[in-house]
């Protein structure tokens, strides 16, 4: 017997037909362990049988390809359910025990935690504001940078570049001069080309910054890195306030940095219980 | 006119000219960045006297069967809310056994410093045991990532062999490109890759951590040894279910030569994070983020939980700004950030100034 | 609505809280070890994961059975902790290097343990080949998509109806059905030309 496969696309029947295929393989595999004959009568077989066996066997009966198909599905199928039964092996116990003890554990680390009085800062140590008080400008040039940043920036450099002025002697060269009109206006078209390139430039300049990134190798992660300099830029405006404890932080964050301490926070905040 | 032409045309040269020299700044800029780091990379080829040695090192600890007694000592500056200098230091020995399949155990011996009555050390030794598993990841000075290492990493091998335990080792010292004045020196020994001394200084000099193997085997008695059940490993974020609303959010600007680790979904004290690890090959930042379920918040309550704990608060000053607390431990900084109904914590051996710019970029 | 089978046990484990492997919790244990290694070791597709797995499925388990409310078969509940412990830890394995020492090691083979002489599954191959054949069967299945392999393993291995694999990997029926379609046309390209090489001996 070869089991050479089917070609893969075949007509609409053959698509219809798979799954009531599929059933039926199993079906006969099922029927063919237990030496029975049509005695299974689990909830798909008995579907197939109502709803699709006619129109299936019409079709096998003229469809090759579907009935390489069912043969193959069947073979495989029984080759699956005749996968051994793997026993969980013996130290499968020890290791669950010692899962749950760990748990116990944790749970007994957790309460012995709570036990203890937690650490408080002392009031006049503990906080201090260090980025503070931002002027109400702020968050309006804030907000100009979330809704266009391009254009904020653009705007606040034209804004600075219009306070400029010249030097006395140059007003005074140009005055003494009186170019007429004409020239006036090609002059200020010239100079505002020359301040849109500066602008362009400027902008140009923010996009090509180089920036502390993540490092290029992971594709994904550098690809949403760089683009996340510009979100960065956008980002909102931290306040930053300093403990001098880091029993004054959330537990959470204390704990990671116990860890990472080797349980140097613990250690203090255990030393001064009087236990 | 004659006066205005010459003035209109210096000042477009003038513009021109800057534009072209701002443009060029920039792009040079990105191109000395990547010629340095390519000469870097030259560098750190050339400095490799026994790649292999290196490489053994990135999975050496759970790769091979080993067990030891080993001292640790973690030197930081007093904590503000510590009475008394001499708890500034924890210095305490632990025993370590690994199958050489992945499975470990750290049990904690005894505690040398500081002083500890019998309850005290019992409380404390519940908690190092909690906590095995993440020193065996984390805490443990280990190269990581080979590639990430030699990128931020010097390394220079010390002429002298060093002996740590009985155990002949390849001792290197290891400088971070970003402050060469910090450096790590380890003893290695080259059969294994294992790190069996790590010495910490910072950038004064001072040495801040160190974890010396005092006995060593590379033939470990397994038998009754309780190995490390991770009973909170994390699930990979993607595909992850997360509660309803719990957007994760992702840091976009990473300190520099950092790399993102891996991303989870664990469970701590009984909440749900997203827990996204950065390494740079040698040192992990943590960023973990957990939202709070949706509850009415009392603005005028004292902010100081049933156990005592100060809680940070959903502090929106205005305009969107965000309140972030930071503490400053020795070479590490811890920051938190309440947004609306999301804290974040970002936590690692990494500057201010990178704390602020994760948090930023994330939030 | 049927009474779950594993009511009275579940209970008396909400019941009793148990602080460790013993009592109900232990019976509940015993009834599930095997099902839940088996299903793991087929996902993950080897010992040492499996049992990691199996850890994490009890650990699992054990801490949240208070919060279990019936509001599915208690058994489907136990069979999607292990096929997320399983994929998961088969995710996490994947990105790290660790050597494989059941591939040195025959005696730790749960495939090698397996009693193979069972008359009802015995063909008519020979024992080597066979055993040779069911690690390509398993190769095939590890080489399935995670979502896939869980829904084989349920089906043919653990014998689940469609309805099952529906409450167990909360999908409809109909996702049930074309995922397994799709597995099966994954498996047919896998494993035809293995079974004809067997057929063909």
């Amino acid at each position: 017997m070869s089991l050479e496969r089917a070609p893969q696309d075949r007509g609409q029947d053959c698509n219809a037909a798979r799954f009531a295929l599929l059933q039926r393989a199993e079906r006969r595999v099922e029927e063919a362990k237990a030496g029975t004959d049509g005695s299974i009568d689990d909830s798909g077989s008995a579907q197939l049988r109502d709803a699709y066996a006619s129109s299936l066997d019409a079709h096998l009966s003229r469809c090759a390809a579907c009935r390489r198909d069912l043969a193959r599905a069947e073979v495989r199928i029984a080759f699956l359910r005749d996968l051994a039964r793997v026993e969980a092996p013996a130290e499968m116990d020890g290791a669950i025990v010692a899962a749950l003890q760990a748990g116990a554990r944790q749970s007994r680390a957790i309460r012995a935690l709570t036990a203890l009085t937690p650490f408080s800062a002392p009031d006049a140590l503990a906080r201090r504001i260090a980025v503070s008080r931002t002027p109400a400008v702020l968050d309006r040039l804030v907000g100009e940078d979330l809704v266009d940043p391009a254009k904020a920036l653009a705007s606040r450099y034209a804004g600075r570049l219009e306070r400029l002025r010249a030097p006395a002697d140059l007003e005074h060269r140009l005055g003494s001069a009186g170019p007429r009109p004409a020239t006036r206006v090609l002059t200020t078209v010239l100079l505002a080309a020359g301040l849109v390139l500066v602008l362009g430039s400027l902008v140009l300049t923010q996009v090509l910054r180089p920036r502390h990134m993540g490092t290029e190798t992971a594709g994904t992660d550098s690809a949403q890195a760089r683009s996340g300099t510009q979100a960065a830029d956008r980002g909102p405006l931290l306040i930053v306030e300093h403990v001098d404890s880091v029993r004054s932080l959330d537990p959470v964050a204390a704990d990671v940095l116990s860890g990472f301490t080797g349980g140097w926070v613990d250690a203090q905040r255990i030393a001064r219980e009087k236990l | 006119m004659r006066a205005a032409a010459p003035f209109t045309a210096r000042m477009l040269t003038a513009l021109v000219a800057l534009c072209i020299a701002s443009v060029a700044a920039a792009c040079s800029g990105e191109v000395a960045a990547t010629t340095s780091s390519a000469q870097e990379q030259l560098v750190i080829a050339q400095d490799q006297p026994s790649l292999p040695f290196l490489v053994s090192m990135v999975d050496a600890p759970e790769r091979v069967a080993h067990a030891g007694l080993r001292r640790v000592e973690i030197h930081l500056p007093a904590d503000a809310a510590t009475v008394g200098a001499d708890s500034a230091n924890l210095v305490y020995d632990e025993r370590i056994t690994a199958d050489g399949a992945g499975h470990y155990a750290i049990e904690p011996v005894t505690v040398v410093s500081p002083s500890m009555t019998q309850p005290q050390r019992e409380i404390f030794e519940e908690l190092q045991r909690a906590r095995q598993g993440f020193f065996f990841k984390y805490r443990d000075l280990r190269v990581r990532d080979l590639e990430l290492f030699l990128g931020n990493y010097a390394v220079t091998v010390v002429d002298e062999p060093a002996f740590v335990a009985g155990v002949e080792c390849v001792e290197i010292e290891v400088t971070p490109r970003a402050d060469p004045r910090r450096s790590y020196r380890l003893a290695v020994d080259p059969r294994t890759g294992l790190v069996l001394r790590t010495i910490e200084r910072d950038a004064t000099g001072v040495v801040v951590a160190s974890t010396t193997f005092l006995e060593f085997t590379r033939t470990p008695s397994l038998e009754g040894v309780e190995f490390h059940a991770e009973l909170y490993a994390g699930t990979p974020l993607e595909g992850a279910e997360l509660p309803k609303g719990f957007a994760p959010a992702r840091p976009q600007i990473l300190p520099r030569g950092y790399r993102e680790v891996s991303s989870e979904v664990v469970e701590l004290a009984g909440d749900t994070y997203v827990r996204r690890v950065y390494g740079d090959g040698l040192e992990n930042v943590f960023f973990l983020q957990r939202e709070e379920p949706a509850v009415a918040v009392d603005a005028a309550a004292d902010p100081v939980a049933a156990d005592g704990m100060p809680q940070v608060h959903a502090a929106t000053p205005r305009g969107g700004a965000v309140m972030v607390r930071i503490a400053q431990v020795g070479s590490f900084c811890v920051a938190e950030a309440v947004r609306g109904r999301c804290t974040y914590f970002v936590i690692g051996k990494v500057s201010e100034a990178d704390v602020l710019d994760i948090l930023r970029s994330a939030l | 609505m049927k009474v779950d089978p594993d009511r009275e046990l579940v209970e008396a484990c909400q019941a009793t809280a148990p602080s460790g492997l013993e009592g109900a919790f232990r019976r509940l244990y015993d009834q599930y070890k095997d099902r839940v290694y088996n299903v793991c070791f087929r996902i993950t597709g080897n010992a040492t994961d499996a049992l990691d797995a199996s850890q994490e499925t009890f650990g699992i388990m054990f801490r949240k059975l208070a919060d279990f409310r019936f509001e599915s078969k208690f058994s489907s509940w136990v069979y999607r902790i292990a096929v997320n412990a399983a994929i998961d830890h088969k995710r996490r394995a994947a990105s790290r290097w660790l050597p494989s020492l059941e591939v040195q090691n025959e005696s730790t083979r749960p495939s090698a343990r397996a009693d193979l002489r069972d008359d009802r599954t015995e063909a008519p191959l020979h024992a080597a080949t066979r055993h040779e054949l069911e690690a390509e069967i398993q190769s095939a299945i590890s080489r399935l998509t995670p979502k896939m392999r869980a829904i084989v393993v349920l089906r043919f291995v653990e014998n689940l109806s469609y309805e099952e694999i529906s409450e167990a990997l909360q999908i409809s029926l109909g996702t049930v059905k074309s995922r397994l379609s799709r597995a099966h046309e994954a498996l047919d390209r896998e494993l035809t030309p293995v079974l004809d090489r067997h057929y063909l001996r």
